[in-house]
């Protein structure tokens, strides 16, 4: 029997040894960010600093919570798209990426348009975004490639919008062809571009560019692309790659560079976090981002960037739990299905363990467990009833 | 009474009836949910630590006369795909993770009416005298009413001869859902929920401490969950026995009951509920092994005050479609990054501060 009282009494200490002294976990700094959200007052880069760093999680939840349903209500959006990278040739040899090939590799993949065009229809016409990115590529980056490809989209699909390059594709180009951003993207608005993609902000600081991507697109000609996008009446969404050589410093300043533009030229709908995923690139060191500084990175977005409408949790990058999870800290977008036989080669190189594809359905019932409701939109956020197709006219065009 | 006065009652170590347990898991805010889960959890263990054992899994045989619907692992009696390791092959295993360092051994499997009593207790008493140092954390309730069937003796007999043998501890595996509709629908034939329940009386009786798992998300409501909560709580109430509850789930991918996985949302959920229904349990485990390292992490904020084991090496869940691992620095970095400190412990949860941690080196 002396047994059975060793073993009751180790449950019995450990349930009486309560100390009333520990209150619920609070951090005083969420106090002031409180203050600050409730009169309409921007944070500061030390709000942002400690809410990347604060152990009190719930309180933060609730903060980016209510943030995130002043903007958008009980709403939270996904849509039908396809995703294509239509080349990984690339010579802007940046140290996270897995996913850029040179010319000659054999693992070097560059679609011709009909390709590209053909694999968007692979599983259907019934969807409202193209998604495509690809490398700085020296043959496919190219006016006389793009222009007459996406006038072709646009006359098969118009219900689809186009959802083209990044910011440092459309430096690329403007480079390319001898043309100021606003020459290239007015021709680019009028061959039928709609949005222009969130990628290639990285981190905006100068030290990191040089030491991470000093081939690609700098601070200001990355913001400078968006806000005369914006300007001629393309959208457009911005990214920032967390989780390798930069400080928390670094990522607050990233975002209010961001807010400072979107004051400047308003035209962003969503920001993005991307995770630094680590497989098989030069910063592989600095491995996985955890589910804490995941979580942390959207509410943080969420109460910093009070002049975006939407934040982003895009499944394939934190993985569906988590990203879940972030409808409760200030998300409130999951991003698009993908077509099932979509190939995304840029996080799936570098060790994503999420699929290729999402069904619709599955958005549904994760947007309905976190206590929302599930809306389908486009790239601009105009909404569908999760039902709709396009007409049977449209279809016929494939 | 309103939600916050609940909240309130449950993370000061108020006890919930099964009525108020259903209203706040079903009705609270996740971020209030869970700030009440925390609070409990600091309130008992005030100093930051989160613990973890180093341990392994050994599944000596994956033959199985159970045949539950959410197993991918089994394989019937006279199947091609049968397997059961010799004793030298579990002692070479039990010797490999010794190596690593473990101190807990988890000897467990299909319920495979060819082995008698008699093989477990040739093996246990192997692994005892060649790894005094490692705790024999061995068997379900499932093979132990097995072996009583086989040997035609009471399940009190066959837990003193396995202690005699050198048992000292149950896993609380196969509780699944401690309710009877549940269970005659996902492991008709496994045993019925007070059966489960009187064997881990039985042994916490005889003086071996155990576990509770609860595998949820397969058929059962939100309200048979409490219920399992519930009946679990009471027999601790009786006898003090369980060191630990895990609640797990269910993995769907390739097995018969197939079905959704749970979401990362449910998981902490059920988390925060079980550290605030179970106001008599020590301890609530991180099961990581399913969900993922990150979500593994975001457990600590939900009530969580130890990590599991490190689980060297496990074919159950694998088969089942899950395909995480983590060796002893991520879970050590998961912990540091979260802002706790890691600890090892025994699988009795005596700390073992003199084993160096693997961030430490």
């Amino acid at each position: 029997m002396a047994e059975v009282e060793r073993g009751r009494r180790k449950v019995i200490h450990a349930v009486h040894e309560v100390n009333p002294e520990v209150s619920f976990v609070t951090d005083p700094a969420l106090r002031a960010v409180e203050n600050k959200l409730d009169e309409g007052i921007p944070l500061s880069k030390e709000d942002g600093v400690a809410l990347l760093q604060t152990q009190d999680l719930h309180t933060l939840g609730r903060l980016a919570k209510r943030e995130k349903e002043r903007k958008s209500g009980n709403k939270v959006f996904y849509v039908l798209n396809r995703y294509i990278n239509s080349t990984n040739v690339c010579y802007a040899n940046c140290k996270f990426c897995s996913f850029a090939k040179a010319e000659k590799d054999g693992a070097a993949v560059r679609m011709g348009a009909d390709e590209v065009f053909a694999k968007a229809l692979e599983t259907g016409p019934n969807f409202n975004q193209v998604h495509i990115v690809g490398g700085h590529d020296p043959r496919q980056l190219s006016l006389d490639y793009w222009l007459p490809l996406m006038r072709r989209f646009k006359e098969a699909l118009p219900h689809a919008q186009l959802s083209l390059f990044t910011a440092a594709e459309i430096d690329y180009l403007a480079r390319r062809h001898r043309l100021s951003y606003d020459d290239i993207l007015v021709q680019l608005r009028d061959a039928g571009l709609d949005n222009i993609n969130g990628g290639g902000a990285e981190i905006f600081s100068a030290r990191f560019r040089k030491l991470v991507c000093p081939n690609k697109v700098d601070a200001d000609n990355w913001l400078k692309v968006h806000e005369v996008a914006h300007r001629v009446g393309i959208a457009s969404n911005a990214t920032m790659l967390y989780g390798t050589v930069e400080t928390l410093e670094e990522r607050v300043e990233h975002l209010i560079a961001l807010r400072e533009s979107q004051e400047r030229s308003p035209g962003f709908n969503a920001f993005i976090p991307l995770a630094f995923h680590p497989d098989g690139n030069e910063l592989s060191h600095f491995g996985w981002t955890t589910g804490l500084d995941d979580i942390r990175m959207f509410a943080t977005a969420r109460l910093m960037l009070h002049n975006f409408d939407h934040i982003k949790a895009y499944w394939m990058i934190q993985g569906l739990k988590v990203c879940q999870v972030a409808l409760q800290y200030g998300a409130d977008d999951m991003d698009g299905t993908h077509g099932s036989t979509d190939e995304e080669r840029i996080y799936h190189s570098a060790g994503t363990q999420s699929g290729q594809y999402v069904d619709d359905r599955e958005f549904r019932r994760l947007i309905e467990e976190a206590g929302y409701v599930p809306v389908r939109r486009n790239s601009t956020y105009e909404e569908f009833a999760y039902d709709w197709q396009p007409e049977e006219a449209l279809v016929g065009a494939r | 009474m309103a939600l916050a006065d609940l909240l309130d009652r449950a993370a000061a170590g108020g006890r919930l009836s099964y009525d108020e347990g259903v209203e706040l898991y079903e009705n609270a805010p996740l971020h209030d949910l869970g700030a009440a889960a925390q609070h409990r959890r600091m309130s008992l263990y005030p100093t930051n630590d989160v613990t973890y054992v180093i341990d392994t899994t050994i599944n000596y045989t994956n033959v199985c006369n159970v045949h539950c619907t959410f197993c991918a692992f089994f394989r019937p009696e006279k199947h091609g795909e049968g397997y059961t390791m010799s004793h030298d092959d579990v002692l070479g295993r039990v010797r490999w993770a010794a190596e690593q360092g473990a101190t807990q051994i988890m000897i467990q499997g299909g319920v495979n009416p060819e082995l008698r009593l008699e093989w477990f207790e040739r093996l246990f008493a192997r692994v005892r005298i060649e790894f005094p140092e490692v705790d024999i954390h061995s068997l379900s309730v499932s093979e132990v009413v097995g072996l009583a069937h086989v040997e035609d003796m009471p399940t009190r007999d066959v837990l003193v001869r396995l202690k005699e043998a050198g048992m000292k501890s149950l896993p609380g595996a196969g509780a699944e859902i401690l309710v009877e509709r549940v269970r005659k629908r996902i492991s008709a034939r496994k045993v019925k929920p007070d059966a489960w329940l009187g064997v881990m009386r039985e042994a916490q009786l005889l003086g071996m401490p155990t576990t509770a798992t609860m595998m949820f998300g397969s058929i059962e409501t939100k309200a048979e969950r409490i219920a399992h909560l519930d009946a679990v709580r009471s027999l601790q109430d009786e006898t003090g026995g369980f060191t630990a509850f895990i609640p797990w789930y269910y993995v769907p991918f390739k097995t018969p009951l197939r079905g959704k996985e749970s979401t990362g949302l449910e998981y902490l959920r059920v988390l925060a509920i079980s550290r605030l229904y179970l106001d008599n349990l020590p301890h609530l485990q991180a099961s990581w092994l399913t969900p993922g390292l990150k979500m593994g992490q975001l457990a600590l904020f939900y009530g969580c005050d130890d990590m599991g084991g490190t689980i060297l090496e496990e074919r159950v869940v694998h088969d089942a479609g899950s395909t995480n691992e983590a060796t002893r620095k991520q879970l050590e970095e998961l912990v540091i990054g979260a802002g706790f400190n890691p600890v090892i412990r025994d699988t009795y949860w005596n700390l073992r501060p003199q084993m160096a941690l693997a961030t430490a080196s």
